[in-house]
């Protein structure tokens, strides 16, 4: 833990980073260009995580700017990434917050957090359409922006087109 | 098609439809949305009880092509996402890739960025002025706003080269530098808008007709806004200061001097009323640009390789909201990940709180208000 006590933290953020770690110790935090704070959590922790950040009054992240997800076939996971902040007429109490969960890329699960972001219901749908993250408890996930009927999830980096191939015409 | 979707909505809503009950189909093709949104509604008579959007119509794969181009290459397919504020979108992207790979912006090309920037968002609104007053019935506003649209857009043509779609921020700067009478040809254009924003205000602002069709409708409260993650005026239209611009500023952002115009009520009007305001903020900032640009270079020492290592969030107030730009990057000269964060898609989740209870007429005012962009939302 000694390297992150070495860190110099901007001074609004130190509060947050307090209050993540008394919950959390065994939480690693890292400070980010343009003041982000990055934040891992594994799944099977995310759901108290998420409840704490957003209820808790010394944190209050009140506003999920975005959820999505990248596929590290090479590492063999799946990493959803959110993005948070907090709004305020004061901008010391501003603070912004990436938060990464890790998932095996079979059978990836994770809690959904629509019910304390609401805003998270198409940002999850996306991240299920396009990579096939199954979010426990959202109230509708299907697919959004691809066909109901489409097969195979097309931002993971191990995806075929099923379409038939088309002959190219050259003169 | 359209048929069996309806079933399965129906399927899904646990309160089975009334015998007066009736489910609508508006859209894909409907002139008020914008583009091809369409919109599932559950009516009693004309007053809407429920509704989904579906979209995905014009989905074109922008992150999946980005994953196969290299660096400056997905510069043009920005554009295509958010095709009524192209530099926007350009600009979260740009800066993404520079905070990848660590590249210097000149301060020119920064002033050149904010300059561009805000007329696409004089632009911008224009077009929204003009098919929002349209929806709602105005058709003179339409064609008013359009002229001057069409003045703007020859400053952007003798610039960039091109109208709408410009494909001018590189990274590390701007494609070319300002040309010569560039300075008098914006401040013409921006004496002349500030005269006719005075004949727009005329035409809508106190209008009878317009405030009884927007005053009102489509109300969202404070905390509505901030849990759906509204941005840009919709959330300002309710009360809330937040603007990129001034609350995490970038570029030189923090070198002029503008407000943040705020609404009270969060209805349609308000929004309307933000909107408004923002066209004399822009011409504040690009005046003020204008008198303080410095000389230099326009694009910077980027090196001829481009690397991208790490990942990185930029986010950027467009004229609709937060335009976030995530980007990841193995190593390589092509994106390994670029997510593109649109506003629009995230306000479509707020047409259900803003149209639950109000009539069929109401959602297309509604859909106006939150100045709707297909190609941004379905990218």
């Amino acid at each position: 833990m000694s390297e992150h006590e070495a860190t110099t933290w901007p001074e609004h953020l130190q509060p947050v980073a307090d209050a993540l770690r008394e919950r959390f110790p065994q939480l690693s935090i890292e400070l980010k260009p343009d003041n982000w704070l990055e934040v891992k959590v594994d799944a099977d922790q995310s759901p108290e995580f998420f409840r704490y950040i957003k209820e808790y009054p010394g944190l209050a992240f009140d506003y999920l700017l975005d959820v999505t997800a990248v596929d590290y076939i090479n590492e063999g996971k799946l990493q959803v990434v959110y993005h948070l902040a907090r709004l305020g007429t004061d901008a010391k109490k501003r603070g912004k917050l990436v938060v990464k969960i890790d998932l095996p890329r079979d059978n990836p699960r994770v809690r959904s957090v629509v019910d304390i972001w609401p805003t998270a219901n198409f940002h999850e749908r996306e991240v299920y359409d396009m990579f096939g993250v199954v979010f426990e408890g959202h109230p509708d996930l299907r697919r959004i922006l691809m066909r109901e009927d489409w097969v195979g999830h097309p931002l993971r980096k191990d995806y075929v087109d099923q379409r038939p191939k088309r002959t190219r015409v050259t003169r | 098609m359209a048929e069996t979707a309806v079933t399965s909505e129906v399927k899904q809503d646990t309160t089975t439809p009334a015998e007066h009950e009736l489910f609508v189909n508006m859209g894909p093709q409907h002139p008020s949305t914008h583009g091809v949104l369409r919109l599932l509604l559950r009516v009693d008579g004309e007053r809407v009880l429920s509704l989904k959007p579906d979209i995905g119509y014009l989905h074109r794969c922008f992150e999946k092509i980005a994953e196969r181009r290299s660096v400056q290459m997905v510069i043009p397919y920005c554009d295509r996402t958010d095709y009524l504020a192209a530099i926007t979108s350009e600009w979260a992207y740009v800066m993404a890739a520079e905070k990848l790979m660590g590249v210097e912006v000149p301060e020119r090309a920064e002033y050149i960025r904010v300059i561009v920037g805000e007329m696409q968002r004089i632009a911008s609104h224009l077009l929204w002025f003009g098919t929002f007053a349209l929806d709602l019935g105005a058709v003179t506003a339409f064609l008013y706003a359009f002229r001057e649209r069409e003045s703007l857009f020859d400053i952007f043509q003798k610039l960039t080269g091109a109208r709408m779609l410009y494909n001018y921020l590189r990274v590390g700067g701007v494609r070319n530098d300002l040309y010569e009478g560039f300075e008098e040809d914006i401040l013409r254009f921006l004496d002349l808008l500030e005269e006719r924003l005075i004949e727009y205000n005329k035409l809508l602002t106190g209008n009878r007709i317009f405030e009884s069709r927007t005053k009102g409708v489509g109300v969202i409260t404070k905390e509505q806004a901030i849990a759906y993650g509204a941005s840009g005026p919709v959330l300002r239209g309710c009360g809330v200061p937040q603007d990129l611009r001034k609350t995490d500023p970038y570029s030189v952002y923090d070198r002029f001097e503008f407000n943040i115009p705020v609404g009270e009520h969060g209805d349609v009007y308000s929004r309307y009323v933000v909107r408004m305001h923002e066209f004399y903020e822009s011409i504040r900032i690009i005046r003020q640009a204008i008198k303080t640009i410095p000389g230099g270079p326009w694009l910077g020492d980027v090196p001829r390789r481009m690397k991208l290592v790490g990942d990185v969030y930029t986010r950027v107030e467009s004229p609709r909201g937060e335009v976030g730009v995530y980007l990841v990057g193995d190593g390589s000269d092509q994106p390994y990940r670029c997510h593109y964060r649109s506003p629009c898609f995230v306000h479509l989740q707020l047409l259900e709180p803003m149209g639950v209870g109000h009539l069929i007429a109401d959602m297309v005012a509604i859909i106006g208000s939150i100045d709707i962009v297909m190609g941004e939302v379905d990218r």
